[in-house]
């Protein structure tokens, strides 16, 4: 044992040598390094592989910053789709933006699953963990189409996501888990009792839990509706 | 100040830091440029609706990540790049070592870096080359900061043989 804390030593080499040990900790761990050679030898192949990967930083390639700068200013012209824009989950949403206009709103810190979905929806981005365990819903008949359906991980909620785009390439996203989504803040409880609505960061929010339990999400409030009916109404989703 | 000139203040002096992860989420320099342009766009699409992280530096490696994880996943790869230049030298823990780090190609550091499985280039990418806590970077992967931890040390130690298996070949 070190102090109280188990003798793990591959994770307390890592902890040591990206140098984020406490300074009591560390002055601990420096003396039980004396004595412990597998700590030693973790520690040693720790400094030498960051070492190495140290030594891969490169310096990003002249005349890149002029192309960024370029592309946003591009994207900051209120007429004009920017130019070189990722093909898919990132490009519709810069156009409404600057359709709609810039509005600063700064929310309040919600939840770490309800942040996340929220920094989704607006970044219009998800960290695929696979395919959605779910099939994607069929929401063709209210103008909806499908962007992308997968699994991803909502800071520790592991949730199947949705995101639909409608004629104007606006999006709205559905999140389906099996665990219950945390209460935003500043939420209301809807009026039939099941699950709340929010305003958050621009975003309308409405979170349920049954026939599952769900979240859906978008800048624009009349796209989240349809969704929820679908999922209350359509029997995709099997409680 | 507009939000355009307020995003280029915050998030411009990032670039590097933006690069260095994207080389490591692509194998291609030209991929890798293409994503860094696509992070700005996506970050500034967000800024300009209101979103203010609290450090610019982890956002903008939390988005290009998840770009990266997205719209790149499926993008058919190009033939890796594979400069020839030698690598640059940082301290080592030793002499032999940092003079082994100085002689080494580049090529040689790639091959190891992308032998790593994902999860472990990752976190190096994130943690030793940018530069970002482990706490960070586990919010980043949407990992536990122990996971983090784990795929560091893992990935370190390949790399930690390549560097001695360097100073062997170099000789006293």
């Amino acid at each position: 044992m070190i102090g109280r804390r188990s003798h793990e030593p591959e994770l307390q080499a890592a902890e040591y040598v990206s140098g984020e040990m406490r300074r009591r900790e560390r002055r601990r761990f420096d003396a039980h390094l004396v004595g412990c050679e597998d700590c030693w030898r973790e520690v040693s192949f720790g400094w030498k592989g960051r070492g190495l990967a140290e030594a891969s930083r490169e310096v990003a390639p002249p005349g890149l910053r002029d192309e960024i700068r370029a592309a946003l200013s591009i994207a900051a012209r209120p007429s004009r789709a920017p130019r070189r824009l990722a093909v898919g989950a990132v490009a519709v949403a810069l156009v409404v933006l600057l359709t709609l206009g810039a509005v600063a709103i700064l929310g309040h810190r919600q939840p770490g699953a309800i942040d996340a979905a929220i920094t989704a929806a607006r970044t219009e981005t998800l960290a695929s963990r696979g395919p959605s365990t779910h099939a994607p819903p069929d929401l063709s008949e209210e103008g909806l189409v499908l962007v992308m359906g997968e699994r991803v991980d909502l800071a520790g909620l592991p949730s199947d996501a949705f995101m639909y785009r409608d004629a104007a390439g606006e999006s709205v996203f559905l999140f389906v888990s099996g665990s219950r989504f945390p209460t935003a803040r500043d939420s209301t409880a809807r009026p039939d009792g099941m699950g709340w609505q929010a305003r958050s960061d621009g975003m309308t929010l409405v979170c349920g839990d049954r026939p599952v339990n769900y979240l859906v999400i978008s800048e624009n409030p009349s796209l989240v509706g349809p969704v929820e009916h679908m999922v209350k109404t359509s029997g995709v989703f099997v409680a | 100040m507009g939000p355009h000139e307020d995003f280029l203040n915050s998030a411009m002096g990032a670039t590097d830091l933006v690069y260095n992860i994207a080389r490591w989420m692509v194998p291609g320099a030209e991929d890798a440029r293409d994503l860094v342009q696509d992070t700005y766009l996506a970050a500034y699409s967000a800024w300009a609706k209101g979103r203010r992280p609290d450090r610019v530096e982890p956002w903008l490696a939390t988005i290009c990540l998840n770009l990266a994880r997205s719209s790149y996943r499926r993008r058919s790869h190009r033939p890796q790049e594979v400069p020839l230049e030698r690598a640059s030298s940082t301290a080592g823990p030793s002499d032999p070592e940092r003079a082994a780090l100085a002689s080494m190609e580049a090529a040689a550091l790639r091959r190891a870096m992308w032998s790593l499985d994902d999860g472990q280039r990752v976190a190096i990418a994130l943690v030793d080359i940018a530069g970002l806590s482990t706490a960070e970077a586990a919010a980043a992967m949407g990992t536990p900061r122990g996971t983090v931890l784990s795929r560091l040390h893992r990935g370190r130690r390949p790399l930690a043989v390549l560097l001695e298996d360097q100073v062997k070949d170099q000789g006293p």
